[in-house]
């Protein structure tokens, strides 16, 4: 089956199925269909679909249901919370959810039920969205290393464009929940990586924010101060709809930025950055051939492309540092308790006792010298507005594949610097490789610039269809 | 070995929530076997990251190192005492191969922490701590 061809049997349910928010919200309010049967359909698919791909943690039917009658209720009565209201999403599994089990992707923390909702989640339901199912993840979002795409509590996510490959991680369920049109968007969380490469690897949109941008506050800590909550989903107006949701200030998060965001003004003509192609050597050349010709459609419709370099950094290794130090911190608990040998993974079983050696002058210097690459990235967001690439070095790899070998590259030109220095970016599909899986271009910004890089990616897909493709295991 | 009752020992992990530590049964899922052509930063999140880190050390030195011969080469001292430290960490005792990987955990984070040090600091660069007054940075 060719990417893009449906069973035109289900027409009817996989248009709504893989409808956009903008889209369900419109039918929303014209009546043609109602809270109450999205939701039914969104569990439905969650239950058959979703369970085949091992993207579901906990389904919540009867609060869903619940939340979806009162919401059309709501409506009835002439009350409409926005462009969310009724909408169905899902979560990842390391955000709290009151009284539903939220077990970070591995067996340890099983019983674990939250006594309040995270704070992300807490807005979309104020803006009337309807919360479906928490979603499977990589056991810890992957902080302890992993070897194989099995490091998860639900087993291995399995891609909806080939189950034989693997979604990517950790938001490896919310990749797959929003590529198999199980629900309208998913959240995720990204420390390194972990947004962009489901959303690539799955086929959809996907947003990193600003680092403060989301309030962390009720979401598993991998990494203080590299950890960042974003939404997955069919286009780039939806990650914006969504971000304006969950963004803004929140008592329980020091981090958090101040004002809420809203999209703003782009410029007419975007100043996209692009980089030497040398950057991209070892890359799947097909990954580097459609993240080129993306940027030059872009350059068509009379974009700016700008040749520009990174500063000569070790991004990689000052963020690798941080994230060690920080991570082996926050699960002190777990290796000092020899528990670390019940996750999952072979290489989780001892991937935190590395870091727990990390001597406090490496740490205190890495923060050091991320100043010093904010300073230059920032600088060289004086020059263009977004940095354009290909998401992600190759299309997913292969379920049971060595991901300690699988494209395994010296360096990760764009998301170490954005990582370390708390840079949005949006991942869209740009077309598909020889195998029919999925790849992604990524524009990413400076701090605060989030707006940038949803106007490229909506411009982008203004002009291309690749991002209402549906896979074969639709239904 | 852990005992049953270390093995129930709760952790300060669980936050906000109401729930305990589960127990794991599924020990002969965790034994799968694997291959150790390159080696891999141990701290990896994403996709990304993995590639970037296995990535990050030479195949020559990668491929030295097996568990049939784990004393093969012998890293420089100071690269040793860190790997020693890292095998001192846990309480639990660790299999051959959990040893290995360990060694070449230990000894890639090693090599990332020589490649930021190579970042000259001045002395008035401040840290880039996020955790300051109304969350500003």
């Amino acid at each position: 089956v060719s990417p893009g061809t449906q069973d035109s049997s289900k027409g009817k349910e996989n248009d709504l199925a893989f409808a956009s928010v903008a889209e369900l919200s419109g039918a929303l309010s014209a009546g043609k269909t109602s809270s109450v049967e999205l939701t039914k359909l969104c569990l439905t698919r969650l239950d058959t679909i979703g369970r085949k791909l091992n993207a579901v943690a906990t389904l919540m039917s009867e609060s869903a249901l619940e939340e979806a009658a009162r919401a059309d209720a709501e409506r009835a009565a002439g009350k409409t919370r926005g462009p969310l209201h009724g909408i169905p999403f899902a979560a990842k599994d390391l955000l709290d959810t009151k009284g539903v089990v939220t077990a970070w992707g591995s067996p340890l923390f099983a019983g674990r039920i939250p006594a309040a909702d995270a704070t992300a989640v807490a807005r979309l339901r104020e803006a009337g969205a309807i919360l479906t199912a928490k979603l499977a993840m990589v056991e810890l979002a992957g902080g302890a290393g992993y070897r194989f795409a099995s490091a998860s509590a639900q087993g291995p996510g399995r891609n909806p464009w080939n189950p034989d490959h693997w979604t990517g991680g950790s938001s490896s369920g919310s990749g797959a929940a929003a590529g198999a049109g199980l629900v309208p968007f998913a959240l995720g969380s990204e420390t390194w990586g972990s947004i962009v490469c489901p959303s690539s690897y799955c086929g959809v949109s996907g947003l990193r924010p600003t680092y403060g941008r989301v309030s962390r506050h009720g979401a598993m800590a991998l990494c203080p101060t590299l950890d960042k909550i974003g939404p997955l989903a069919r286009s780039a107006e939806d990650l914006g709809l969504v971000l304006s949701a969950i963004a803004g200030p929140d008592p329980s998060d020091a981090s958090a930025l101040p004002g809420a965001w809203q999209p703003g003004p782009s410029p007419a003509r975007l100043r996209i950055g692009i980089l030497p192609q040398k950057t991209w050597d070892g890359y799947q050349p097909e990954a580097t051939d459609l993240a080129e010709k993306a940027v030059a459609a872009l350059a068509n419709r009379g974009h700016l492309l700008v040749p520009v370099t990174l500063p000569d950094f070790p991004f990689d290794a000052v963020l690798l540092t941080i994230l060690g130090s920080e991570a082996a911190a926050l699960f002190e608990p777990l290796v000092r308790s020899g528990q670390h040998l019940k996750l999952i993974d072979p290489l989780s079983k001892t991937g935190l006792l590395p870091s727990m050696t990390i001597p406090a002058a490496d740490y205190i210097n890495a923060q050091r010298r991320r100043s010093v690459a904010i300073r230059e990235m920032a600088e060289l967001f004086t020059r263009v507005d977004v940095v354009a690439g290909p998401s992600f070095p190759s299309s997913a790899s292969p379920i049971e594949a060595n991901l300690e070998t699988w494209f395994a590259l010296p360096k990760d030109p764009l998301g170490a610097p954005g990582n370390l220095c708390g840079l949005p970016a949006v991942s869209v599909p740009c077309g598909f490789d020889n195998g029919a899986l999925p790849l992604g271009v990524t524009f990413m910004g400076p701090a605060g610039g989030e707006a940038a890089c949803l106007a490229a990616a909506a411009a982008y897909q203004r002009d291309t269809e690749w991002h209402r493709k549906r896979p074969p295991v639709a239904g | 070995m852990k005992t049953r009752e270390a093995e129930k020992k709760s952790t300060s992990l669980e936050g906000n929530t109401e729930g305990r530590i589960g127990h794991i049964d599924a020990e002969s899922e965790m034994n799968r076997s694997a291959s150790f052509d390159r080696r891999a930063l141990m701290l990896r999140v994403g996709g990304a990251a993995a590639a970037t880190a296995a990535g990050m050390l030479p195949a020559a030195l990668a491929a030295d190192e097996s568990p049939s011969s784990p004393s093969k080469q012998r890293a420089p001292a100071p690269t040793e005492a860190f790997i020693d430290a890292a095998l001192a960490v846990s309480p639990a005792e660790l299999s051959p191969e959990q040893r290995l990987d360990v060694r070449n955990g230990a000894r890639e984070l090693h090599k990332a922490l020589a490649d930021a040090r190579k970042v000259d600091l001045a002395y008035g660069v401040e840290p880039a701590f996020v955790f300051l007054p109304e969350g500003r940075r």
